[in-house]
């Protein structure tokens, strides 16, 4: 395996007696997109503050390839960051915002800032409104400004603190595409703290996610996605619902709603608490009693529409909401309002039980 | 019908209850004293006796001496200098409550910064005599150290101090209120981008805060521009400055006339002086090339 380009090495953050980061140890390859993302407070943008250098870790240790950084301080570091509240200095214009690093980290002369600088101006499509105050610019025009002075330095490594979150919808999903674009033409790694999986699956090759200053999980979308290490990724990720129950033998758990097999993950031990996932898309929704194994009976609460998808809520007999996701083509197949009785059943081979302990 | 959608400008009780003092005040006891204070530079002092007139005779007379010209120019200079000494002192104290201090020392520098005010200011110019004068415990001092004394009253150097003493507290505060508005994130930023802490003070902290340390550079000039008690009991009065010219007019000849055109000239150097630190932190820098 090549060296890591980004070691994170126990460590560790506290604020007085509140502990912001829990000890955690990780990797960050050359040319990956790595996504922190976790609900509010769990860790994620004081790690990156911390990798940035403006928070000074409690213990542990930060290393750039092989060197050292942990005490370095931040203007001696090499990654620039992209802020959420974008930063930019309201007292320049964008294209003095722009070369700002290039004067001071760079030490560039003024004409080759001044052409380094336009490149990215151009690149960023924002070369119109160089001479212009950042005041005067539109959130989404701001968040190209703040990435055109981050990359301005071609950096190996670009910190992004939740850049897209002050932007509409519309626009997020736009820079998206244009961040996964220049990720994958720059080859520069890109460090990603978001609270919004959307953003995190869309964009990133791995996933960290933190809870309450704890590392849960890190691994592809595809690995967080179907493989989550514990309930609260699972939760997170929400792609599932969630069911518990007792281990029995030969994969069954034994639960509230029924006795169902639930062949993925890791086997349910007999008489200990099993938990299962049952995918969203792996149900199959049926008006009548079809006699299939792993079937639950439901109440049907509501449905929300995404695109080609819909995604069904259902009630089952001990309060637990069951998601269903179905082609909208599905629906023909079935008519609903809420409060009738439907029939779901799933694959024994989809339900995945989480490890325990 | 859709009505016209023309705004109009409506009557706003609330706004003009709580307008209405600040107005009345401003009035009665800005605007009409200046048109006192401006017409009375028209009028004509006979045989010590304080005649109603109009006569261009005190503008001519006060503008066409030496000592005016010198005594304006010398307060002037004085007044930039400690603007510009007041900043720089301040600058660092204010910085460092703005940005290291504890919440706790933050609290106790500002109790300690409004104190000076509880006592009288020419109390306090006294004590500044004993501290200063050849006798004094500086020169006492100096004296161990084989050096002096040193002539520190009745001088530029002695006003200076009393200038100092009466503005550094306010400077320190205006700009420490500046300093912490700055958003943080800016600070991050040019740290991120690698700005040093000397750098990041140049080419981002004072940028960010121009506006609050012009203001308060301004204040400084402002009181020192006007004040009499520094450069009477510290600085000697000689050269006069323009405060000091005003009481020499009204004491030898009872000439409230031209001390009013002293007053005037002052006030409008002033109005002049504070346009310019309005449009230097207001202006558009952005706008330059």
């Amino acid at each position: 395996m090549a060296k890591p380009i980004l070691t994170l090495h126990a460590l560790e953050k506290q604020f007085g007696s509140d502990t912001a980061l829990h000890p955690t140890t990780l990797t960050v390859e050359k040319g990956e997109f790595l996504a922190m993302m976790g609900p509010s407070g769990c860790g994620k943008s004081t790690t990156l503050r911390m990798i940035a250098g403006l928070e000074a870790p409690s213990a542990g240790q930060i290393r750039h390839w092989d060197r050292d950084i942990t005490n370095l301080p931040p203007w001696e570091r090499d990654m620039p960051m992209v802020w959420q509240s974008y930063a930019l200095f309201p007292f320049m214009t964008v294209r003095q915002n722009v070369e700002f690093g290039l004067k001071q980290k760079r030490r560039h002369a003024l004409p080759d800032r001044r052409r380094k600088a336009g490149e990215w101006l151009e690149r960023l499509d924002i070369a119109a409104m160089a001479d212009r105050r950042v005041n005067q610019l539109s959130g989404g025009q701001r968040q190209r400004v703040a990435l055109a002075r981050a990359l301005a330095l071609e950096p190996e490594i670009l910190l992004l603190d939740e850049p897209l979150s002050a932007l509409d919808a519309h626009l997020r999903l736009q820079m998206q595409a244009e961040l996964k674009r220049l990720h994958g033409e720059l080859g520069i790694t890109f460090l990603y703290v978001t609270h919004s999986q959307s953003e995190a699956f869309a964009m990133a090759d791995r996933v960290a996610i933190l809870n309450q200053g704890h590392l849960q999980q890190i691994g592809s979308a595809r690995e967080v996605y179907r493989a989550p290490a514990n309930r609260f990724v699972a939760e997170f990720v929400g792609a599932s619902t969630i069911i518990t129950g007792t281990g029995g033998p030969d994969h069954r758990v034994e639960t509230a709603v029924g006795t169902f097999t639930a062949k993925a993950g890791h086997p349910p031990q007999p008489g200990q608490l099993a938990t299962v996932l049952i995918p969203s898309n792996a149900v199959t929704l049926s008006a009548t009693e079809t006699g299939a194994e792993n079937a639950v009976t439901a109440t049907f609460l509501t449905e929300e529409f995404t695109g080609s998808f819909v995604t069904l809520y259902l009630l089952l007999a001990d309060q637990t909401q069951m998601k269903v996701q179905l082609q909208q083509s599905e629906l023909d197949r079935i008519t609903l309002i809420p409060g009738d009785t439907v029939h779901a059943h799933w694959p024994a081979e989809a339900a995945y039980v989480l490890k325990e302990g | 019908m859709a009505p016209s959608s023309k705004p109009r400008r409506r009557f706003d009780g609330f706004a003009t209850f709580w307008g209405a003092p600040a107005l009345i005040w401003q009035t009665a006891f800005f605007l009409v004293p200046l048109g006192l204070l401006v017409a009375m530079t028209f009028w004509a002092v006979k045989s010590y006796r304080l005649t109603p007139d109009f006569t261009a005779r005190n503008w001519e007379r006060m503008f066409t001496r030496d000592y005016f010209w010198t005594g304006y120019l010398y307060t002037f200079e004085l007044a930039a200098l400690v603007a510009v000494l007041a900043s720089v002192i301040a600058f660092p104290a204010a910085h460092y409550l703005a940005f290291r201090a504890s919440p706790r020392a933050r609290r106790i520098a500002i109790f300690l910064l409004v104190t000076p005010f509880f006592t009288s200011y020419l109390v306090r110019i006294y004590s500044w005599k004993i501290i200063l004068s050849t006798e004094g415990v500086l020169n006492v001092m100096f004296g161990w150290l084989g050096l002096g004394p040193f002539e520190m009253l009745n001088n530029a150097f002695g006003a200076t101090i009393g200038y100092l003493t009466l503005c550094l507290p306010l400077t320190v505060m205006i700009q420490y209120f500046a300093l912490s508005n700055i958003d943080r994130s800016l600070i991050g930023a040019a740290h991120n981008l690698g700005c040093g802490p000397l750098r990041t003070t140049v080419s981002v902290t004072i940028p960010a805060a121009k506006i609050g340390l012009i203001l308060a550079a301004t204040f400084a000039f402002i009181l020192t521009f006007g004040d009499y008690v520094s450069p009477a009991y510290l600085g000697g009065g000689t050269p006069p400055t323009l405060s000091i010219l005003i009481v020499d007019q009204t004491k030898s000849g009872n000439h409230w006339p031209r001390a009013s055109v002293v007053a005037v000239t002052m006030v409008f150097t002033l109005i002049t002086v504070l346009f310019a630190a309005l449009f230097a932190a207001y202006g558009r820098p952005g706008a330059k090339k």
